[in-house]
């Protein structure tokens, strides 16, 4: 088993980032996240904050794993609590231009915060982790990088 | 390297295999009807006759066995004829997809009756069984059934079909459907409950890729699988027998060589099958060939091919430019600093067939807005929404390639709005957006099919206008070009460009008398417009004082187009126009000096050659 390599990366970490007509940006090369620690980043289009934590340790290349979704207007502000059906998560390889084998599922669990489950990094590389929330026609995407 | 050179001549002895069997399929290239501008639809007759109907010649035309005219007759410039169907008893449907209406016509060309527009959005393919007659509505997701007084009867596929394009019966009276959007076929039974679905998107045996033709020889559906440039035979399973027909890699192979094929019909003894590919202007005309299944060919990959095939539209700005990959379904971002001299080159990559945010199922219209960032707006036609991208990149930086650039901002989803919206200001249909553009005011303009309108939308995505043609109204707006406050827009069906000063509210038309089948335009620095005709093989300039240039003509050559579809003026006033039938790009300097083609080997080639060196010259193979 390959040993963990685990960078999560994002834009505006530990801070939201001032309300801007344009969209905050995601680039690798940042600390390392410790397992169960919120990551936060600001959608792009800037419409939302989004954080995720892992809820089985370490993220490795292979096994699957569990992870959180927290959604709010901003980091410190209330909570974005919509139904499951309108919170969508996914990694892809952009590098490689594909995503995971497998489908996931989302789970509300409490007001804002969402259980991921089914996610599965089957290649050592640059990932991305995407959150696409859908508030009526619109749809927004928060972006994490990671690196595997 | 013997080995390739045997592999090579063995597949041309053996393709198709030699067997003791006698004829088992479909497979042997027969003949190639020509004389034709783009052959959309064709169907046999009972009596054996071959239809077609070419909307871009204005001519629904009939052949024998033979190839020799059988039936000609004139159609009007503003019929868009999208399908055809004749019946046992030789009566001729045929499908208006512009004018969304239905013209039934005896053996000899007299109409019998028309459905008027009303029932129908974008009628399609078409097909009979007993006294009704099933017509493919794209822009519904719904086939519709009409009684034998034109009447409507009954819808099918509700909440199971997306974009219907085609329908044909096998001898058990079910009805297959082959649907673009589902890259899939439906089949249904007598009482219009779905009982099979069978395909989905991609491009191995059995997959189907923009699928828009379909029909039936009794018991197996051969359909017209566009983009993986072949027909596949099911069985009534749903199981895939075997394709006919592989991609056409010179330009305009023919011979069994197939280039986008979009309507297929069998004759009614299952010995003939007839391809309709309006890029290339023909029909191909197969007939029973021995063996089980064609042999692989391995000089032809069953992979998608590697040669770039652009457009149909595309965007420049900020020194990039945005081209849809039909085949992939994707879009292609070419970094121009290189130019001219050196191809472009492609930096990055986004989309993807799908549903799923940050997929793509129809690229049509594109606007990139140069800034920092740098955005891509996309019109995706397939799932009805707007697609919006930050694209992390920079002149200023090295030059590299960065797949992590494209960003996905967000996505605006059409049917979701009209299902929700509270006042939609007279729209009447479900938004099939075709094209997009930006204003300096953030505004995004959104030129829809289905309502034949541009959508006003504010950065908030609440609606704030609508734009439609007057005197006349627009038939089929395919593009459209903004330059504050002139909003141009190119009608594929009436051959004019409308040019409408919102601020002043009046519209005039352009091109009256000179355009045919204008395709994408645009303004230059100076106010002029530049607009491609698509029939013509031609780019415009249109002035503001009506005055009018024509350049280039049809074929290969340096100075040459073939069906070109969009066009973009450079900031150092360079024409660059997308050559979509040649699978090429061009460039000619402001002064009108050719400087470049970019795109597949074989396309550009003749067009790279020096003047008096073949450049009109038939194409070499590689």
């Amino acid at each position: 088993m390959k040993r963990l390599l685990f960078l999560c990366v994002l834009a505006g970490c530990g801070k939201a980032p001032e309300p801007t007509s344009q969209p905050t940006s995601g680039s690798p090369g940042a600390p390392v996240a410790q397992p169960g620690e919120w990551t936060w980043t600001r959608s792009y289009a800037d419409g939302f904050a989004c954080a995720w934590r892992s809820l089985d340790g370490p993220v490795t290349m292979g096994p699957g794993f569990a992870i959180e979704v927290q959604l709010a207007e901003t980091r410190e502000g209330a909570a974005l609590d919509l139904p499951a059906e309108q919170v969508r998560v996914d990694a892809r390889m952009p590098d490689h231009r594909h995503g995971m084998l497998q489908a996931v599922t989302v789970t509300r669990i409490a007001p804002g915060h969402y259980r991921v489950e089914g996610m599965r990094l089957h290649m050592v590389g640059y990932w991305e982790f995407h959150v696409d929330v859908r508030r009526g026609a619109w749809t927004e995407r928060a972006a994490f990088s990671l690196e595997v | 390297m013997i080995a390739p050179t045997l592999l090579l001549l063995a597949s041309l002895i053996a393709t198709p295999q030699d067997s003791a069997e006698g004829p088992s399929h479909l497979g042997q290239p027969l003949r190639t009807q020509g004389d034709l501008a783009r052959p959309t639809a064709v169907a046999y007759g009972p009596n054996g006759a071959l239809y077609t109907v070419d909307p871009d010649s204005r001519r629904l035309c009939g052949f024998d066995e033979a190839g020799e005219l059988v039936l000609s007759l004139g159609m009007a410039s503003t019929v868009g004829a999208a399908g055809l169907h004749v019946d046992a008893e030789g009566r001729i449907y045929v499908a208006d997809a512009w004018n969304r209406a239905i013209t039934c016509l005896n053996n000899e060309g007299r109409a019998l009756y028309v459905i008027p527009p009303g029932a129908l959005q974008r009628p399609g393919g078409l097909a009979t069984h007993g006294d009704e007659l099933f017509v493919a509505d794209e822009d519904a997701g719904l086939v519709v059934v009409f009684g034998p007084d034109g009447k409507q009867r009954r819808v099918l596929g509700a909440g199971v079909l997306d974009s219907p394009r085609d329908v044909a019966f096998d001898a058990g009276g079910r009805l297959g459907v082959v649907d673009s959007g589902l890259a899939a076929v439906c089949v249904f039974d007598a009482e219009g409950e779905l009982v099979r679905r069978f395909g989905e998107w991609g491009w191995f045996a059995g997959l189907l890729a923009d699928p828009s033709g379909i029909d039936s020889d009794g018991t197996r559906w051969y359909v017209a699988d566009r983009e993986n440039q072949r027909v596949q035979c099911f069985d009534a399973e749903g199981k895939a027998l075997y394709r006919t027909g592989t991609h056409a890699i010179l330009p305009r192979e023919g011979g069994g060589r197939l280039h986008y094929p979009s309507a297929v019909a069998l004759r009614a003894d299952g010995q003939r099958l007839a391809l309709a590919e309006p890029m290339d202007q023909r029909i191909q005309i197969f007939g029973p060939a021995p063996g089980a299944k064609p042999a692989p060919d391995p000089t032809r990959p069953e992979a998608m091919q590697p040669a770039p095939h652009y457009g149909p539209s595309w965007s420049m700005a900020g020194g990039y430019l945005a081209i849809p990959e039909p085949e992939s379904h994707s879009v292609r971002i070419y970094d121009l600093r290189l130019t001219p001299g050196d191809d472009p080159v492609r930096v990055c990559e986004l989309g993807g067939f799908g549903r799923d945010p940050g997929l793509l199922r129809d690229p049509a219209g594109l606007c990139l807005v140069a800034g920092d960032p740098l955005e891509l707006w996309i019109a995706d036609r397939g799932n009805r929404r707007i697609a919006w991208y930050r694209l992390d990149l920079s002149q200023a930086a090295p030059l590299a390639q960065d797949f992590r650039a494209p960003k996905l901002v967000g996505e605006f989803d059409l049917v979701e709005w009209f299902a929700t919206c509270p006042d939609r200001m007279g729209l009447t249909y479900v938004p099939r957006p075709v094209d997009v553009q930006r204003t300096e005011a953030g505004e995004t303009l959104v030129l829809c099919r289905a309502n034949r309108a541009v959508l006003r939308f504010d950065a908030k995505w609440q609606l704030v206008g609508v734009w439609r043609g007057e005197n006349p109204a627009w038939i089929e707006p395919v593009a459209i070009a903004w330059q504050a406050p002139r909003l141009a827009v190119s009608d594929l069906a009436l051959g004019r460009v409308h040019l409408h000063d919102t601020a002043a509210g009046a519209q005039t038309l352009l091109g009256e008398g000179e355009l045919r089948r204008p395709m994408g335009l645009e303004f230059t620095a100076a106010g002029d417009l530049a607009v491609v005709d698509r029939y013509q093989s031609e780019l415009f300039v249109l002035k503001p004082d009506g005055s009018v240039t024509r350049h280039f003509a049809p074929g290969l050559g340096r100075e040459e187009l073939y069906g070109p579809s969009d066009v973009a003026v450079a900031t150092d006033g360079a024409w660059w126009v997308l050559d979509h039938g040649n699978h090429r790009a061009m460039v000619w300097g402001a002064d009108w000096a050719w400087r470049q083609a970019f795109g597949s080997k074989l396309y550009t080639r003749p067009a790279r050659k020096p003047e008096g060196e073949g450049a009109k010259g038939a194409p070499e193979s590689e």
